[in-house]
């Protein structure tokens, strides 16, 4: 036999050398941002349970410059993450048909920014309030 | 070299060797069918047929009219009992292929929908999108995954066919991906390789379309029938030859000349209104449309294109909705491939060469006069489609003689006495010491050069019009083309995937089928159908109303004896193809 | 304007070459040539040796795919007009086992699509005498999508998964499995659940959408994995909280 099949494996730098699978990463790598700040929330709710100075002490932390940039660097990957995964919820569900047309997949995802922003108009309002 | 011993071969797994191994292995389960292609089954030609398959399901059709249809559109030349029973078998075919998943396009209560298409009195096309061969041949492979006694031998390039005591018993193959060679032993072999349109240099056909099957059988002592009748499908991108498909025209697209004039009714298909009618203007048979455009081009009505004179296929009228819901590839070749929305633009068109009527005798049941060979689709001509095909025909006689070819072939798998074992290798390493000597050749002659040439010739001299000084050269060069090919070069003396070696071989099988259509063209002193002749005018039913027969006389710079086969008259005897208004 | 473009072309003869390794051949420029032509051109005139695929030449046999400035792309359907100025890199598809130069061994999604009963499975055994199925416009746009795949295998040249699990059915097969799952006429669902939801069906995709992206057809096999994700998850659960009941 004279074939020989080469594989030319997957090169380590396979996700840095394409814009598309960079983004992806990127998008995977949100996980580890929004996991982190699940976890501030996470003592957050600790501290709060051991009393009124844990709490203070808690939000002391938190509104600290190191505290502050933390929160801003999670927010900004969530927000990220929120925006890549509305874009492509058009296909991860079956199609959604009114009156038997499909229904364009722009309007699907405006639909979940304008539920985003009216939920987060919501919380504002009660909590803010 | 190693023998495989099997029950049926099957060369070529597009529409009709596809729906041969689905028969074997529905009809006959304890057979073993091996299956060999030179491509991935899913690249084979059957997949760029865009217009339909034909059937009558509607009331309101009928057989006869089916039958009539088909026999007019051939020019009589159709065997009329081989019509008789393929219209017949159609409609079941198609519904066998519907319970097979294929997506065909639907009226508005869920029946399968049909179309007008070109030189049919009644709409009867079966279309998907405008896919349709697509989805027939994907439906088709998909389904034949089911069958484990159906084994696939995926780019291995046959080469030829082993005949002992005058029965065929196999075929040599090359296993491209290795360059070894293997026999393939079996009681019945089915030919699927399809037509031949890349003896020309315009053509909607593939790369692949070379007429491979045509040559093997050609050489086993097969002869080739009716080879001087090729269709010009009237409307090819210029350049490229891409296929704009029929079902544009069945949809109510247009043909005009530079002056925006719709000139097919010049040429006795007129009048233009009422529009759309069926058989008439943009909606008659493929021969007529092609030669039409020879005479306006003759006439200089025809608009200059980069790529060659063209007329103009309008479908602005259709609106855009309509042409993406019925027209989709139709608007995306255009736009890709030359730039033009035909929402906004006619698209230039122009006849290119798309089927190969002529190929492989064959009876009404697929069987060759070499017990133990069948052949199937267009590289077969049993005939149905006599001197001119009706569009939409071809995809059911995949299908019809697909399934016939599995029958017979089963039938002779129970018949055919025990195979010689060792006189099977012996041929079959006479065949490898064949391909072996490319190998060790010094050529001089170059196979793109000859190539070249070859096109040349059957563009200039057996083209849409013949007539017998242009003929007479063509054959004269097609001897000295094969002789030259004796002293082919092999550039490529690798093992592994050499496709120069498969194009070499190609071309072979090329000059023996173009040389068969040339001395057959030269033979036949009349006009019938796609045959037509500057010299001879006029259809000749008295000395014609024949099949012609090529048979082979060996390599090198000999010629094919021509010979004659009556035709099969049923019920419809030879009368005047009327289209156009008279044709109601 | 440029008279002339550079084609580098990956070369490999397992019977001569170790490794692959780049060649550099000139063609004329042609506005109207794609790349298909291009490699005729080479065949041709400059060296015979050069092995491809290609076939129809309009996008619908799947033939020619290759890489072509990294990227997954038809040879039939890249035109040259878009790659002026510079090398053009050409290799074969990425994620397959090279058999020579621009030749790819296609035998591993031959198999993974034979694994998803990729055929009409019906509930009942129909005859020709009782017709066509019926099946309305509508039924039919729900799968149509996914029927136009042509087995190009671009999809699994785009997919980092197919690189990192090669048992990952892939999305061809994955976007075939689901227009029958979704065709009206078929009842094979479940059986094609025994690949379409295991790990190496559906969940070894991530969603990285590159596939839909890269794909010539618009059959958008990322929406069909998606979709069967949710499909299978209802199936894990209900398999969990129903346990009596039999598919």
């Amino acid at each position: 036999m004279t074939r020989r099949p080469y594989h030319r494996p997957l090169p380590s730098n396979w996700w840095r050398r394409e814009p598309r699978l960079f983004r992806y990463i990127v998008r995977e790598g949100t996980s580890v941002f929004v996991g982190l700040y699940a976890a501030i929330l996470m003592d957050g709710m600790i501290r709060l349970a051991q009393g009124r100075a844990a709490w203070e002490s808690y939000l002391a932390a938190l509104s600290s410059p190191w505290g502050v940039t933390v929160q801003l660097i999670c927010l900004g990957f969530a927000l990220f993450h929120t925006v890549t995964w509305f874009g492509v919820t058009p296909k991860a569900m079956p199609p959604l048909l009114v009156k038997g047309q499909p229904v364009p997949a722009r309007l699907i995802v405006r639909g979940h920014f304008v539920l985003w922003a009216a939920v987060s108009l919501l919380v504002l309002l009660i909590l803010g309030g | 070299m190693d023998v495989i011993s099997t029950d049926i071969v099957i060369i070529g797994a597009g529409g009709a060797g596809l729906r041969a191994a689905i028969e074997v292995a529905e009809q006959a389960p304890g057979l073993e069918v091996a299956l060999l292609s030179k491509v991935y089954p899913m690249r084979s030609h059957t997949v760029a047929a865009e217009g339909g398959a034909a059937g009558v399901i509607k009331s309101g059709d009928s057989f006869d009219l089916h039958f009539d249809d088909t026999i007019s559109g051939s020019d009589w030349l159709a065997d009329q009992d081989a019509v008789d029973a393929f219209v017949r078998a159609a409609p079941e075919e198609l519904i066998r292929l519907e319970h097979w998943g294929c997506p065909w396009s639907r009226e508005a209560d869920g029946s399968v929908a049909v179309r007008a298409f070109g030189g049919m009195k009644t709409k009867r096309t079966w279309y998907a999108a405008d896919k349709s061969g697509f989805h027939l041949l994907h439906t088709l492979f998909q389904t034949s995954l089911k069958y484990p006694r159906i084994r696939r031998f995926d780019e291995y390039y046959s080469t030829d066919l082993l005949v002992e005591d005058g029965r065929c018993t196999g075929v040599v193959a090359i296993e491209l991906r290795s360059g070894r060679l293997v026999a393939f032993q079996a009681k019945a072999v089915i030919l699927a390789t399809g037509g031949a349109g890349r003896v020309y240099p315009f053509t909607t056909n593939g790369a692949i379309k070379t007429g491979d099957g045509m040559a093997m059988a050609y050489r086993a002592g097969v002869p080739l029938k009716d080879m001087e009748f090729v269709q010009y499908h009237p409307t090819g991108l210029p350049g490229t030859g891409i296929l704009i498909t029929e079902g544009s025209r069945g949809e109510g697209g247009l043909l005009r000349n530079r002056d925006g004039y719709r000139y097919l009714q010049d040429y006795g298909l007129g009048p233009p209104d009422p529009w759309p009618r069926n058989k008439a203007m943009e909606l008659g048979p493929r021969d007529r449309l092609s030669q039409a455009f020879w005479h306006e081009q003759k006439k200089g009505r025809t608009v200059p294109t980069p790529f060659g004179d063209a007329v103009l296929l309008d479908l602005r009228h259709l609106g855009e909705q309509k042409i993406d819901e019925r027209l989709p590839m139709v608007r995306e070749l255009a736009k890709t491939y030359i730039g033009v929305d035909p929402v906004h633009e006619p698209i230039p068109v122009r006849p290119v060469v798309h089927y190969t009527m002529g190929g492989i005798d064959t009876d009404i049941n697929a069987a060759t006069p070499l017990p133990g060979l069948f052949a199937a689709g267009e590289c077969a001509c049993v005939s149905i489609n006599g001197a001119n095909r009706l569009g939409s025909n071809s995809l059911a006689e995949t299908l019809v003689f697909g399934a016939r070819a599995a029958r017979s072939a089963i039938a002779a798998v129970a018949q055919s006495p025990a195979i010689d074992s060792r006189a099977v290798l012996a041929q079959a390493e006479a065949a490898e010491a064949r391909v072996r000597a490319l190998f060790l050749s010094q050529g001089e002659e170059s196979a793109p050069v000859l190539r070249r040439a070859l096109g040349e010739v059957m563009e200039q001299d057996v083209g849409i019009y013949r007539e017998a000084e242009s003929l007479a050269r063509a054959c004269d060069i097609l001897v000295s083309l094969r002789e030259r090919y004796t002293r082919v070069r092999l550039d490529d003396r690798s093992n592994v995937f050499n496709t120069d070696l498969v194009q070499v071989l190609e071309l072979g099988a090329m000059l023996d089928v173009a040389q068969a259509m040339a001395e057959s063209a030269q033979q036949r002193t009349e006009s019938r159908g796609s045959h037509q002749r500057l010299d001879y005018p006029a259809r000749d039913d008295a000395a014609f109303l024949v099949h012609s027969l090529a048979t082979y006389a060996g390599p090198g710079g000999t010629r094919p004896a021509i010979g004659q086969k009556p035709v099969t008259i049923t019920r419809s005897p030879p009368g005047e193809r009327v289209y156009g208004g008279g044709g109601s | 304007m440029s008279e002339t473009l550079t084609l580098r072309v990956l070369r490999y003869d397992p019977d001569r070459d170790a490794e692959p390794y780049l060649q550099d051949y000139v063609v004329p420029y042609r506005e109207e040539w794609v790349v298909l032509d291009a490699l005729s051109y080479i065949k041709e005139e400059l060296d015979p040796t050069l092995a491809y695929r290609g076939s129809c030449h309009m996008a619908l046999c799947g033939s020619c795919g290759m890489m072509i400035d990294r990227q997954p792309k038809l040879a039939c359907h890249t035109f040259l007009r878009d790659y002026v100025g510079r090398p053009l890199l050409i290799e074969p598809l990425d994620h397959f086992p090279i058999e020579r130069d621009l030749i790819v061994d296609q035998d591993g999604f031959l198999e993974k699509l034979a694994s998803l009963y990729p055929y009409l499975i019906a509930e009942h055994e129909r005859t020709v005498s009782e017709g066509e199925y019926r099946q309305l416009p509508a039924q039919l746009a729900a799968f149509r999508p996914f029927a136009q795949c042509i087995n190009c295998l671009l999809c699994y040249a785009a997919c980092p998964q197919v690189a990192i699990n090669p048992d990952f059915a892939g999305p061809a097969a994955l976007a075939l499995a689901h227009r029958y799952n979704k065709d009206s006429r078929d009842a094979g669902e479940l059986a094609r659940a025994e690949v379409t939801d295991s790990p190496h069906g559906v969940w070894d995709c991530t969603f990285v959408g590159a596939c839909s992206e890269v794909c010539p057809k618009q059959v958008d096999p990322a929406a069909a994995i998606q979709q069967t994700k949710i499909s299978a998850s209802f199936r894990w659960l209900k398999a969990r909280l129903l346990p009596g009941d039999k598919p």
